[in-house]
């Protein structure tokens, strides 16, 4: 476990994976 | 004498955790009230929507997809800068971030109707609730399923990609399946991960303020995918 949230690059990684599936997801729901 | 010292200190952390859970739910609620009424409002306004988003020739204009993607730049100075940046710097990255996301989302309410809209966001807060309390409850360690479940959703976004381009509609209701379960599954880990990171007391109180937010942002971002999800899954386009 991580000493704190942020330490564990899952957290980082896993924003930046969510953020991008956010766009991807928007741009299939509107044009897909 | 000693009981009642270690009983006093047990009540501190206690509030100590109680308050940091409430500040991430209260950055969660209030990202998604500004995401909510920011689409709200232009999604329900013909003439707004146009003059923001389309061109004279009636296509998609530049402007939206500067709305679209630049999010993702906010997400890298956000866990690039989460160090080096103040608490205030970040609040503004993630007010801009929920801004944005409000007028990005408004234009599904051009593809569903608002009852769809409504019932998709109602199952979303359902299933959220529900699994940010077993997440919460559980005594098993879920750390190893979040990073399994973020691995999976890297295969998502990959697999999303390509079937834009296959268009199959049955690998289509696959993805959104496994996208459901999965964001299912990360609420639970997230709730975990923040109720571990609640009870570290010892924690200054800047860093503390800021891994809230953050805490907050991941939340609601997932949120936010679950309903998309779910959307994709279940919305029937008018």
């Amino acid at each position: 476990m991580p000493d704190n949230f942020f330490e564990g690059s899952t957290a980082a990684i896993g924003t930046i994976i969510t953020i991008a599936l956010i766009s991807i997801l928007v741009s299939i729901l509107i044009w897909g | 004498m000693e009981d009642l010292k270690y009983q006093n200190s047990g009540s501190l952390s206690q509030n100590y955790a109680r308050d940091f859970i409430k500040s991430v739910y209260n950055y969660m609620f209030a990202a998604l009230t500004i995401t909510g009424v920011i689409s709200y409002i232009i999604g329900t306004n013909t003439e707004l929507m146009a003059s923001l988003f389309m061109t004279a020739s009636g296509g998609v204009s530049m402007f939206f997809y500067v709305v679209l993607f630049s999010p993702l730049l906010i997400s890298f100075a956000m866990v690039g800068g989460f160090n080096k940046f103040s608490f205030g710097t970040l609040m503004a990255l993630f007010v801009i971030y929920s801004v944005l996301l409000g007028m990005s989302l408004s234009i599904l309410f051009m593809r569903y109707s608002t009852g769809t809209l409504a019932t998709t966001f109602l199952l979303t807060a359902g299933s959220f609730g529900f699994m940010a309390v077993l997440g919460y409850t559980t005594k098993t360690d879920l750390t190893k399923l979040g990073s399994l479940l973020y691995m999976l959703l890297f295969g998502v976004i990959i697999s999303s990609v390509v079937n834009m381009f296959l268009g199959s509609s049955g690998f289509d209701y696959i993805i959104s399946l496994v996208s459901v379960f999965i964001f299912t599954g990360l609420v639970a880990y997230e709730m975990q991960m923040i109720k571990n990171q609640a009870h570290q007391a010892q924690m200054d109180g800047a860093l503390r303020q800021k891994l809230a937010l953050f805490a907050g942002f991941q939340l609601y971002l997932t949120f936010v995918n679950l309903f998309l999800s779910l959307l994709r899954l279940l919305g029937n386009r008018n």
